[in-house]
């Protein structure tokens, strides 16, 4: 059976630490949590918590759907290397030569 | 990944315009048809090519620079319809010639030869080689890396003097798309390593 997690991603001074909570659903919501003795570091189980948290507004997405976007960003980059598989960032001297050619313009 | 694959997973491209895309990319850069004359019922689109527009860099010393030249317009559509925004992002084109010109004036026609043909082939990431732009016959390079924000009344003066000299077709537009990703999106070098941050004294 999968179990609550808490995963932290900011540590506050006065020991308030807020994370994403996952339920067991999948679900996602932001909590923040008051601690005076637990150090955190990455995924703890709730039981664990040794005080009361209080819930803010859940954000407005799920994991899932931030996941499956940036596998689309991603893939459109993948795209332009399937595209474009032998494109390379300019030499130096390349680079040198268009930015005098460029300045060349202006006044 | 395979071009199909990567194609039906890009997430910009809708499933009705993939297949004629995914060919067009199979043939690319043979039969290219990137752009065309500017668009005659879509007045304001990404990446329209204008011609006399004014353009702006600051040098060494903090002075602002400008010019007056050819530009590429690097916002979204949606963002480019009017009372939407105060600015718009523009990278500089060139007509190839001249461009290629200036390469082989400073590195001689030999030297040059291997980095103009990656050019035209669109194998340089900073680069856009625009073949046929209607009044180029050489074509238009467009600068991905040199890029500035201007005054959207100044884009509205440009509509309304017609100084639109091209659009991209619906395949050129991708490949807009795929250049400017393939650019600002690919990884950094191995080397850089961002989880170790040191406090300065």
């Amino acid at each position: 059976m999968m179990s609550n997690t808490f995963r932290t991603f900011a540590t506050l001074p006065g020991f308030v630490m807020a994370g994403f909570l996952t339920h067991a659903s999948g679900a996602t919501t932001l909590r923040t949590e008051t601690s005076a003795s637990i150090s955190w570091k990455g995924e703890t189980s709730l039981s664990t918590l040794s005080s009361s948290s209080e819930d803010l507004p859940a954000p407005e997405f799920s994991a899932e759907a931030v996941v499956k976007s940036a596998l689309k960003g991603m893939s459109l980059a993948a795209l332009a290397k399937t595209a474009f598989p032998n494109s390379r960032p300019m030499e130096d001297w390349e680079k040198q030569a268009t930015h005098r050619f460029v300045l060349s313009h202006f006044r | 990944m395979d071009r199909e694959l990567a194609a039906r997973a890009a997430g910009v491209i809708p499933e009705g315009k993939l297949v004629r895309f995914l060919e067009y990319l199979v043939r690319y850069p043979e039969t290219p048809k990137l752009a065309d004359q500017p668009h005659s019922s879509e007045e304001r689109l990404q990446g329209d090519i204008l011609r006399d527009f004014p353009f702006c860099i600051i040098d060494s010393a903090g002075a602002p620079k400008t010019a007056t030249l050819m530009v590429a317009l690097m916002n979204n559509t949606c963002d480019l319809q009017p009372g939407r925004s105060g600015l718009v992002n523009v990278a500089l084109a060139f007509d190839y010639r001249e461009y290629r010109g200036s390469v082989i004036a400073e590195r001689g026609e030999r030297k040059a030869q291997g980095y103009l043909a990656a050019v035209e082939q669109n194998k340089i990431n900073e680069l856009f080689y625009v073949r046929d732009c209607p009044g180029f016959p050489n074509g238009i390079v467009i600068l991905l890396d040199n890029v500035a924000s201007v005054s959207t009344d100044l884009y509205e003066k440009a509509l309304q003097d017609k100084r639109r000299i091209a659009s991209f077709t619906q395949n050129g537009f991708y490949v807009f798309l795929l250049k400017v990703a393939n650019y600002f999106a690919r990884p950094e070098t191995p080397d850089v390593d961002r989880t170790v941050v040191v406090v300065a004294d």
